[in-house]
């Protein structure tokens, strides 16, 4: 017996849409770049379309690497509250300090900056903001992630993806936890509402029908770049809490990410050149969203800054500079590549991550293989036997 | 574009077991996902019980000894013998109807059923416990209380480690498994489609798994199989935090509920009572005997045996409709169905909420263990129940 599951309509997308002059255009992308002024807000509600499919092959281990994965994911649970110390006393402006001085020194030095009479108390409160902005954008995106992984158990239609999928729930519920309590009892509370980017980026994924872009969207872009950007601020950061939170979070989303790759990997396969064109168009969106949203304008707005000069002025920044902006995409390239978005078709996609020079992450190690590596709970617990 | 599965041959049909008319099901879900921005964590029996689960997690693959043989004919034998009642019953009962389509069967022949009659039943466990998974995830994307995302989160990798034990007992122990249950597969539907998220809870959390929590109770109570016990034991320790969760969250929205929108809830009640009550008859089981569901429902559900059973069946759904106020809202409409069921008796049993003792201000003592035996409070084993309604 073979099922062939039709998907439902195809997302029709703006065929005028010019991805490449939007790509490094900085007044598009300022217009674009109004910060998320809904801050009263209490919810907000998205429409979900997908179906819930009921699947009857109920065959565990049919997909042995999703097996393995759900194996593994059962094994390395931790609990918020015991397993990280909260009884850390945590100064946000002595412990915090992340910024690169090679990049603080672009914007201190340079005439034309907007932050160039910025004096030392004012750049000691952009470190600050940034990182309880930052945190507040991982937190908001766990949630995005919460509802995606919950949206894709109901949808997909294969046993041993649901079964992992239910393990990443309880994950990104963990996340959204831990990122609320640190920002609530070490930072003052979430002084950030949801970046707009980030929040349009997360509705097109929920209201999308079609589960394999749930995936896409969630799992290689969203999880892709936030497994790039914990992995960053957990280097740069000394704080011993939130280095080790981030260690935890980060060995769960190397999980997340893996599962992406690979169920897609299995149905990319079967998928047509036009069919992943538009899976193609569907990434390079979502990496200008991620990029953008990274410009950080909320925080730009908060203090006073033109936040159009500032995107304006970022987006000159000499490649050199730009360690951190384009190391967000250090998972996303390869793990694109080995799903074969990158040169399907006419390799449009190889194109696209060139001109806003991220190629270069092409052959560096994709999540499908690493995850095992960095299951940091799994570590802590040997050493803690032993 | 189409997204293809692999070919598959269903090795249970082949084996002369079951045929699923078709490998998987889709629901038309119109409803929506709602993001909170409000993180604060002030709902604190929600926040116990998102502790107490996070605790309370167990391992399929680990904790359950799958090595344990299962001989299912011997294991019906021995729990006849055990418990003194015969294979097969309720419905053994129509042997004394006349003109009974099993005025003939022998023992042997009961016993093969009351091994069906199990797969049947683990067979409804199972698929319930999948329609309980993807409920529980539709939850968690549409409730708007931080606090109930944590918790649904909880449950959603329950529901798959439930649906992963039943799939592996009747896989690797059981000699077939049986389709859904209509009457199952259409409240199951009817959940999964309705736009008011509390009619999630109220459909999935207090009915389905009220039922599921009473019906693995009855199957602990007799069965004498240590795997079997062992897993259902741990299942109804998450069960009953499942129902309470229902119990704490329904109790804030009916408060301040309008009486006419109150009014469609008790029905809604109602209505899924009804068709569980209709799933007890096992249309699924009785064609596989050559037997047609028309001569079964036209004489099981009248004997006293079968009621029972049934009866029992809503012990828990009862108590727990009284707690939300359904039973006795307004004209005290759902209370004059219950009794018209005769199920009314069970209204003062032992709450599920408070059986977990979610309500008390002493949270128990952390312990880390990946099984906490804590979590069994409340779960209520009914001893060996037939036996005691024949006795008494």
């Amino acid at each position: 017996m073979t099922t062939t599951e039709p998907l439902p309509d195809e997302h029709v997308r703006d065929a005028a849409f010019d991805f490449r002059s939007y790509a490094n255009d900085p007044d598009r992308i300022a217009d674009f770049s109004r910060s998320n002024d809904d801050v009263n807000s209490l919810i907000s509600v998205v429409e979900d379309n997908a179906d819930a499919i009921f699947t009857w092959r109920y065959d565990k281990g049919e997909r042995a690497a999703l097996d393995k994965l759900y194996e593994k994911a059962k094994t390395s649970q931790w609990n918020g509250q015991t397993d990280l110390d909260w009884s850390i006393d945590v100064d946000p402006y002595a412990v915090l300090a992340p910024a690169d001085p090679a990049e603080v020194a672009y914007f201190a030095d340079n005439p034309d900056s907007p932050l160039h009479k910025f004096n030392e108390d004012e750049w000691l409160e952009v470190g600050v903001e940034s990182m309880n902005w930052s945190l507040s954008q991982f937190m908001h995106g766990e949630q995005g992630a919460l509802l995606c992984t919950a949206k894709i158990v109901e949808t997909v239609p294969w046993i041993d993806a649901k079964y992992y999928a239910a393990t990443q729930v309880v994950d990104e519920a963990r996340h959204v936890e831990v990122f609320a309590q640190y920002l609530d009892q070490k930072l003052g509370g979430v002084k950030y509402p949801v970046n707009t980017h980030l929040g349009a980026l997360l509705d097109d994924i929920l209201e999308d029908s079609r589960w394999d872009m749930t995936y896409l969207g969630m799992q290689i872009m969203v999880e892709g770049l936030a497994l790039a950007a914990f992995g960053f601020m957990h280097q740069t950061t000394e704080e011993p809490l939130l280095k080790k939170l981030l260690r935890y979070v980060m060995s769960d989303e190397a999980r997340h990410v893996a599962f992406g790759v690979l169920s897609l990997q299995e149905v990319y396969q079967e998928l047509t050149v036009a069919e992943l064109r538009d899976r193609q168009e569907f990434t390079f969106e979502a990496a200008l969203r991620m990029r953008d949203r990274f410009m950080r304008q909320e925080v730009w707005e908060r203090m006073g800054v033109p936040v159009k000069d500032m995107v304006k002025f970022s987006l000159e920044m000499p490649d050199e500079l730009r360690l951190f902006q384009k190391m967000l995409f250090s998972k996303i390239v390869p793990n694109c590549k080995k799903l074969g978005l990158l040169d399907a078709g006419d390799g449009w996609l190889r194109d696209r991550f060139t001109d806003i020079g991220v190629i270069e992450f092409e052959d560096w190690v994709d999540t499908g293989e690493e995850y095992a590596d960095l299951d940091e709970v799994a570590k802590d617990r040997e050493l803690a036997e032993n | 574009m189409t997204i293809t599965d692999p070919p598959v041959t269903d090795s249970r049909a082949e084996d002369g077991g079951t045929a699923f008319d078709q490998l998987i099901d889709r629901v038309r879900a119109e409803f929506d996902t709602q993001f909170t921005w409000d993180y604060g964590r002030g709902r604190d029996g929600l926040n116990r019980l998102y502790e107490k689960a996070k605790r309370s997690q167990w391992n399929v693959s680990d904790d359950l000894d799958w090595s344990t043989d299962v001989d299912p004919e011997r294991m019906i034998r021995l729990q006849a013998e055990v418990t003194g009642v015969p294979a097969g019953f309720p419905a053994r009962s129509l042997l004394d109807v006349d003109g009974s389509p099993v005025a003939s069967w022998n023992d042997d022949e009961w016993v093969d059923f009351a091994v069906h009659s199990q797969c049947a039943s683990l067979s409804q466990f199972l698929h319930g416990e999948q329609g309980a998974l993807l409920c529980t995830a539709r939850l968690v994307e549409a409730v708007p209380w931080i606090e109930a995302k944590y918790y649904g989160s909880t449950q959603v990798v329950d529901e798959a480690r439930h649906v992963e034990a039943f799939a592996r007992y009747l896989d690797e122990k059981m000699p077939t498994t049986y389709p859904i249950n209509e009457n199952l597969k259409s409240l199951l539907d009817t959940v999964l489609t309705d736009e008011r998220w509390d009619l999630v809870y109220l459909g999935m959390q207090v009915v389905i798994e009220g039922l599921a929590l009473a019906a693995f109770g009855m199957m602990l109570g007799t069965t004498q199989e240590p795997l079997l016990k062992q897993m259902l034991r741990y299942v109804m320790a998450d069960e009953a935090r499942h129902v309470a969760f229902g119990i704490l969250s329904l109790r804030e929205i009916y408060d301040d509920l309008p009486a006419d929108e109150f009014r469609l809830r008790q029905e809604f009640a109602y209505e899924a009572c009804d068709r569980m009550r209709r799933r007890t008859l096992n249309a699924e089981l009785w064609p596989h005997f050559g037997i047609d569901n028309a001569d079964i429902e036209a004489a099981l559900p009248g004997r006293e045996a079968q009621q029972r059973f049934q009866h029992i069946l809503f012990s828990k759904i009862v108590p727990n409709c009284k707690k939300l106020g359904l039973l006795d809202h307004r004209d005290g409409w759902l209370r004059e169905r219950f009794q018209e069921m005769n199920i009314i008796q069970f209204e003062d049993w032992e709450n599920t909420a408070e059986a977990l003792n979610l309500e008390g201000r002493v949270e128990d003592s952390e312990a880390p263990t990946s099984f906490d035996p804590d979590a069994l409070e409340g779960v209520e084993v009914i001893d060996d129940p037939i036996h005691a309604s024949r006795t008494d």
